[in-house]
């Protein structure tokens, strides 16, 4: 019996929460009990989904600078393909990773964009899904880890943490979509381009290591935000050789597999400055080439298991 | 059929007509019966001819009544909060069945619509040079060498500004539609006694249904011929009120304060441009409403949702949005609008439909 004031000992929780499980991004050993892996902060539930499988979920990264699309390609991503499924259909795996997509449709819907992904790893979405052909039995168990542009962006200064949990991610992921901010590159900010050819260097440094001239983990490199440029719309990899050479010579020298891809969520947007804060309101939902991208990685990483 | 002696009509600028019959036949073939039912040129007509010109008139367009519509500030804003709305009462008038299609635009493209500087708006006029195809001769974005693509002739017109819509209303004897009327049309609203005014959610009906419009989830990626999806028609048969393409209203987009994190008394005084999301767009004149409670934005409104728009709830009749005036994009087209009273008497017409008043009259806000 308990009396008031005292806390239940429950020996059964206990002794459950001390199971050992390995995480499913990074491999650190954690308590079944802990919210997120000491290591790389990604949540145990996700480990704990499939702890008694046999084959590991695929990793998929999704890197790119802060503002270029990240978090809102994903909950499109996902929302297509959970709800108004073609090809492919996603099964969500726990209740966070639906949560990505209710956040971002959520606030699309009364024309908002959703939120920038904070900084530190506990704070970024995990969407850990089962996606499977429409019409056939294959099925795939994949992890997208969207994380905080801000994170890679500060890439060898200040938080070593971070730095490392982007490097593992980026070390054992099985394929990666790397967003490229179209709108960026048409006003003539360099950022992004020297922002994938790092990405794009490292993701065949890493490969390169176990010996391979090139990476041949398949990367989608996705023209986010390209709705109002009809020339990434009809010729993205035409697009990179023109507007970011650099990127596309890394891709050529560094990459097996890659692609281009031109992607988007919102139409036009109306922007508001006020003093140094700036806010972008879509005027319209148009998603085009959301799911391509993403059929093609999952493919892809099917043809070279 | 027509009187063959010549006189001098409005229709040829006051010169006569040696070959009235003739002129009354290229205009209906072109879809301008408009221009042949204004009362100073019906009045030239033979009245079997000019029963004709009203058949073939109503083929095209529906007679939607005068009376009050409700207009809400969009989107609602997300608290739910209490919204103010605009009570408009609307005459009667005309609105297309169809949004205007290629090959319509095809005749005015043809007939030089783009030489004649009567037919443009000063600012349209201004830039009429930079209006061209993709092979560089006049005509909307899309088109090549003014002819539109294979297979599109019964697709509405895209890749045209407001300025060419607007254009092409005025060769057709019409206008665009204001956003009163048009809500008028696709709500369709009805007095019930006791209950005020009841305005429908979409034209069909108050509950969503993808075979009823072409948006997003109907997985066409692209425009349909104008005809298609006859269950999702307004009461008096007009056709694609919601989805398919945007459609261009006369007026600018007004939207709630709230939903831009700005207050009214802000109006004018921020930095608001529209385009591309972090690129400079063009400048946005933002200006408080003169009824209170929204925000005037100096972009032309649109409304209807087209093949592309995702959500269903932003393809409902009160949804809208808006554009730069200039923009030509593949999923805004247009139809166009006559006033009842602007027209020769239609004897099919009750007389309280066709009542000569002046405009869309705002009864202020509720």
């Amino acid at each position: 019996m308990i009396r008031p004031g005292e806390l239940p000992l429950m020996t059964w929780d206990l002794a459950f929460g001390r199971r050992e499980v390995a995480c499913q991004v990074c491999g650190q050993v954690n308590a079944s009990a802990a919210e997120s892996c000491v290591r790389c902060r990604a949540p145990v539930a996700l480990s704990l989904a499939s702890a008694h499988q046999k084959q590991a979920p695929s990793l998929i990264a999704v890197l790119g600078p802060p503002e270029s699309g990240k978090s809102v390609y994903l909950g499109m991503l996902m929302d297509q393909l959970a709800r108004r499924p073609g090809s492919l259909h996603l099964f969500a795996r726990g209740a966070f990773s639906v949560a990505i997509q209710q956040q971002c449709l959520q606030a699309l819907e009364n024309q908002q964009f959703p939120l920038s992904t904070r900084v530190d790893p506990e704070y970024w979405n995990w969407l850990h899904c089962d996606v499977a052909v429409t019409d056939g039995r294959e099925q795939w168990e994949i992890i997208l880890p969207d994380i905080a542009g801000r994170a890679m962006e500060e890439g060898d200064e200040t938080n070593s943490r971070r730095l490392e949990v982007v490097q593992t991610i980026m070390r054992r992921c099985r394929a990666a979509l790397l967003m490229i901010d179209t709108q960026a590159i048409e006003r003539g900010d360099t950022k992004p381009d020297f922002f994938s050819m790092k990405t794009v260097k490292y993701l065949g440094e890493w490969s390169a290591q176990k010996g391979r001239r090139r990476a041949d983990r398949p990367v989608a490199l996705v023209f986010t935000k390209s709705a109002l440029s009809d020339l990434c719309q009809a010729d993205p990899e035409g697009y990179a050789r023109a507007y970011t050479p650099g990127l596309w010579r890394q891709c050529q020298d560094s990459l097996k597999q890659y692609q281009f891809f031109a992607s988007s969520v919102a139409g036009p947007c109306l922007t508001i400055r006020r003093g140094d804060s700036v806010r972008s309101f879509p005027l319209r939902i148009e998603p085009r080439n959301v799911v391509e991208p993403f059929e093609w990685l999952v493919r892809t990483m099917a043809k070279t298991k | 059929m027509v009187s063959q002696s010549p006189r001098a009509s409005p229709l040829t600028g006051g010169a006569a007509i040696p070959q009235a019959d003739d002129l009354a036949k290229r205009l209906l073939r072109q879809h301008r019966a408009a221009l042949l039912l204004r009362p100073e040129v019906a009045a030239d007509l033979d009245p079997e001819l000019l029963d004709h010109v009203w058949r073939t008139f109503r083929e095209g367009a529906s007679l939607v009544p005068d009376g009050p519509v409700y207009i809400h500030p969009w989107p609602a804003t997300a608290d739910g909060a209490e919204m103010i709305q605009r009570r408009v009462q609307v005459d009667a008038f005309y609105l297309d069945r169809y949004a205007v299609t290629n090959e319509q635009f095809q005749c005015f493209v043809r007939e030089g619509g783009y030489h004649q500087q009567s037919l443009w708006n000063p600012e349209g006029w201004r830039r009429v040079d930079e209006l061209l195809d993709v092979s560089g001769v006049p005509g909307p974005r899309f088109w090549s060498d003014g002819r539109f693509p294979e297979g599109t002739s019964d697709h509405p017109v895209v890749g045209i500004s407001w300025y060419e819509a607007d254009a092409y209303a005025r060769w057709a004897g019409k206008r665009l539609p204001t956003d009163a009327e048009w809500l008028k049309a696709s709500c369709w609203p009805m007095v019930i006694p006791g209950q005020g005014v009841v305005q429908r959610k979409y034209p069909w009906g108050n509950t969503m249904d993808n075979s009823r419009a072409n948006l997003w989830a109907s997985g066409h990626g692209g425009t349909v011929p104008v005809d298609h999806y006859p269950r999702g028609q307004n009461v008096t048969g007009v056709y694609q009120l919601v989805g398919n393409v945007w459609e261009w209203m006369a007026g600018e987009l007004w939207m709630s304060p709230e939903v831009l994190d700005l207050s009214e008394e802000s109006a004018g005084t921020v930095d608001v441009r529209a385009g591309l999301q972090s690129v400079e767009g063009l400048p946005v004149r933002v200006e408080k409403h003169p009824e209170g409670g929204a925000l005037c934005l100096d972009l032309k409104s649109l409304r209807g949702g087209a093949f592309d728009t995702y959500f269903e709830s932003h393809a409902v009749c009160q949804a809208h949005t808006g554009d730069h005036p200039f923009v030509r994009r593949r999923n805004i087209g247009f139809r166009c609008a006559v006033r009842a009273c602007d027209l020769s008497l239609d004897e099919n017409v009750r007389p309280r439909d066709t009542d000569p008043r002046p405009g869309s009259r705002e009864e202020g806000g509720s």
